[in-house]
């Protein structure tokens, strides 16, 4: 059975557009905030917000990945990282 | 009609609950002295305690019902929708936040009238109360369904019976009754959402009987790109994950309430983070874990779970399945009411915002606070009442969920191209704005009339159904037809003069420079976020009606403050989330050691100086 308009196709449509969407975002708040005085004030935000779209992708891909696979061992990575994201963001932020 | 068997302790469990939730806000209906008080919290909340709040708000009992019918009927990919809210970010947190943070505003309606005129704020406050009214009916309808089989009432009982508890503790305790009762309905619904994955689990036997009885179908994260026309990939990812996360994090007046209820932008931006990344990855499995059960039990069993079984019902049917004892199930059940109850309140809290600061503020003259206050309460009442109407409605509907969605994709899309292209473009005008919201609503109609001309060319190869054309996809088309609008008129009117640039100062991501000035209304301090903590013994109370703190020179030179700062000033105990704390501008240097605040403050802040507990508070300045 060809599952690749269900798993890939949509994966990759999805995350086309996100990353234009959340690229373009990123960009025109860049450029909105002053480039270098941006990345100086909101270092820590800017990585979240990377580290963010890493992780939305990577469920996805695991997940998809642990389907087609028959692999459900891979939920413990989004575990892992879910558990990391708890961490990550209940520290002091500055 | 099949009523499933409930017994003294059930109602006993749901009727706490209940006075629970009245008691709430009753508790929290001293604290409300304005109407800032009452629609915003006096805006002092720290991220943990919006954050979940905001969790609870986007989960109404509708979503038990959705999500779980998708999880049963499709299996994992009924998570799509909550998975995907990360790709604005960037401009929620750094463009729309700060934007109604530090200009204040009140309401989207008002911001449209700031950022352009009072003619696209008529139109948006009516389409905006549409929006919300509609969605108070609906979520009351939904409680209604899932609630029939247990209850045995008929439903417009139900519907009366949970309006009138959800209105009359709303009416009295405004947004801080909200935003704590949604805290604990958050955290009941999260872990009734676990706990019903866990029963179900053992129920079927273990992790691996779960996984081995789904289909690889049912396990992939993504529906297929386009088939079947009423559950695709595409048409979810346009309708929901891109004009309706827009429309939710954008326009929806309660989670913009939220954003302002908070004690700063960066309590806004981490409680948005948290959301997104923490709360929100549960509250998917939460809404549609039942699903995955149901449908793991079904294909091992169908005798236990019919394939007729009518999936819209289906959290109950497997609650009442999985749940070994009574007070398991009532507690169940309890979240579901949990789910309405904190979206309903938000609701009718929003609502009447919108009513009372665009409607009854401009219309009447001057009213006094204390006047707005009541018109306040008693506009939580009749948006309450307007809702059970809106209910009734929706009840003589079949299809419920195709026409509210129906009304949500005429609705959302020209707000939310007003507010992107209000927000990103400088140059869009006013003139472009109303043509927005006209001639887009002109394209959408001729979008439902004639699908086959317009829609098609987005439809991504989508099946046409006579029934329902191209019902998800359709979001693709009102967004270009909109924003197309937008941009030809704009290009087409003449370049606005300087003054327009001056008028818009901070309503724009590219003035946004602009907002902490406006928001302290003079030249920002650039000690800002320097804070000191010290002994609630220096507390000295001043009779003064002005909102001012003021500090020894030594503490005003150790905080780097200057006359005229505004400040922070709260209790330290991070538990109470914020709830004794407020804002205050820093006065004239102390005349002696201690630390002056007006009774003005203390009353705000609900400093409670005669208990020795306070003993510690913090003080940061903002600006």
């Amino acid at each position: 059975m060809d599952l690749f308009s269900h798993s890939w196709l949509p994966f990759i449509y999805q995350y086309g557009f996100g990353v234009l969407i959340f690229g373009g975002g990123l960009f025109a708040v860049f450029k909105a905030y002053g480039g270098q005085q941006f990345w100086n004030e909101y270092k820590i935000w800017i990585q979240i917000l990377v580290w963010g779209f890493i992780y939305v992708t990577s469920i996805h891909l695991l997940m998809t990945v642990s389907a087609l696979n028959d692999f459900p061992q891979l939920y413990f990575v989004i575990l892992l990282m879910y558990v990391f994201n708890v961490m990550l963001l209940t520290r002091k932020l500055s | 009609m099949t009523t499933i068997p409930t017994t003294e302790l059930f109602w006993v469990i749901l009727t706490a609950y209940v006075f629970f939730v009245l008691g709430a806000g009753l508790f929290f209906a001293r604290n409300n002295q304005s109407t800032e008080d009452f629609f915003f919290g006096g805006r002092r909340f720290s991220w943990w305690l919006i954050g979940m709040s905001m969790l609870a708000t986007g989960v109404g009992s509708h979503s038990f019902a959705k999500y779980a019918s998708k999880g049963f009927e499709y299996g994992f990919s009924s998570t799509m929708t909550y998975m995907n809210d990360w790709f604005f970010m960037p401009l929620l947190l750094f463009g729309w936040i700060p934007i109604i943070y530090y200009m204040q505003v009140n309401s989207i309606p008002e911001y449209f009238e700031r950022r352009f005129n009072s003619t696209v704020r008529n139109l948006s406050t009516i389409t905006m109360l549409l929006y919300l009214i509609g969605y108070i009916g609906i979520g009351l309808l939904a409680l209604g369904s899932l609630l029939q089989p247990i209850l045995g009432w008929e439903i417009n009982t139900i519907i009366i019976v949970v309006a009138v508890i959800s209105g009359v503790y709303v009416s009295l305790g405004g947004q801080t009754a909200i935003i704590f009762t949604d805290f604990l309905q958050g955290v009941i619904l999260l872990f009734a959402g676990l706990l019903i994955f866990g029963l179900g689990i053992a129920y079927i036997g273990g992790f691996d009987l779960f996984w081995d009885n789904l289909s690889t179908t049912n396990k992939l994260p993504l529906a297929d790109f386009n088939s079947p026309p009423d559950f695709n990939f595409v048409g979810i990812f346009w309708q929901d994950g891109v004009v309706g996360s827009v429309g939710f994090a954008f326009m929806n007046q309660a989670v913009i309430m939220r954003f302002l209820a908070s004690r700063s932008v960066a309590h806004a931006r981490r409680a948005t983070m948290m959301n997104v990344l923490v709360f929100l990855p549960i509250g998917t499995v939460a809404v549609s874990n039942s699903g995955w059960i149901a449908r793991a039990i079904a294909n091992i069993n169908p005798n236990i779970i019919p394939e007729t079984t009518n999936p819209n019902g289906i959290f109950t049917v497997v609650a009442s399945l999985v749940s070994n004892s009574e007070p398991i199930f009532a507690f169940l059940v309890a979240a579901v009411v949990a789910a309405l109850m904190s979206s309903l309140d938000s609701q009718i809290n929003a609502s009447a915002a919108v009513a009372v600061n665009d409607v009854y503020t401009p219309l009447s003259k001057n009213p006094s606070e204390k006047t707005r206050l009541r018109v306040s309460m008693l506009t939580s009442l009749l948006v309450t009442f307007i809702g059970i109407q809106a209910a009734f409605l929706f009840a003589q509907y079949g299809t419920i969920y195709e026409a509210h969605g129906a009304f949500h994709s005429v609705v959302t899309p020209p707000m939310v191209t007003v507010i992107f292209l209000g927000i990103f473009w400088q140059r869009f005008s006013s003139r472009a704005a109303i043509l927005t919201f006209l001639l887009g609503a002109v394209f959408i109609f001729l979008g439902i009339q004639y699908p086959q001309f317009f829609v098609q060319p987005f439809s991504h190869g989508i099946e046409y159904v006579e029934a329902k054309p191209w019902s998800y996809i359709r979001a693709l088309y009102n967004v270009f037809a909109c924003t197309t609008i937008g941009v030809i008129v704009t290009l087409l009117t003449t370049k606005p003069g300087k003054d327009h640039y001056k008028k818009i100062k901070g309503l724009t991501l590219w003035t946004i420079k602009d907002g902490p000035e406006y928001f302290k209304g003079s030249t920002v301090n650039e000690n800002a976020g320097s804070k000191i903590t010290f002994n609630g013994e220096m507390i000295e109370v001043i009779s003064s009606t002005s909102n001012e703190i003021n500090l020894p020179k030594d503490l005003m030179d150790e905080l780097g403050a200057k006359e005229g700062d505004f400040a922070y000033i709260s209790d330290v105990r991070w538990y109470f989330g914020g709830l004794k704390s407020t804002h205050a501008n820093i006065g004239k240097c102390s005349s002696n050691k201690n630390i002056q605040i007006s009774d003005n403050v203390q009353s705000h802040g609900q400093f409670d100086l005669t208990k020795k507990i306070i003993y510690r508070a913090r003080i940061i300045v903002f600006f």
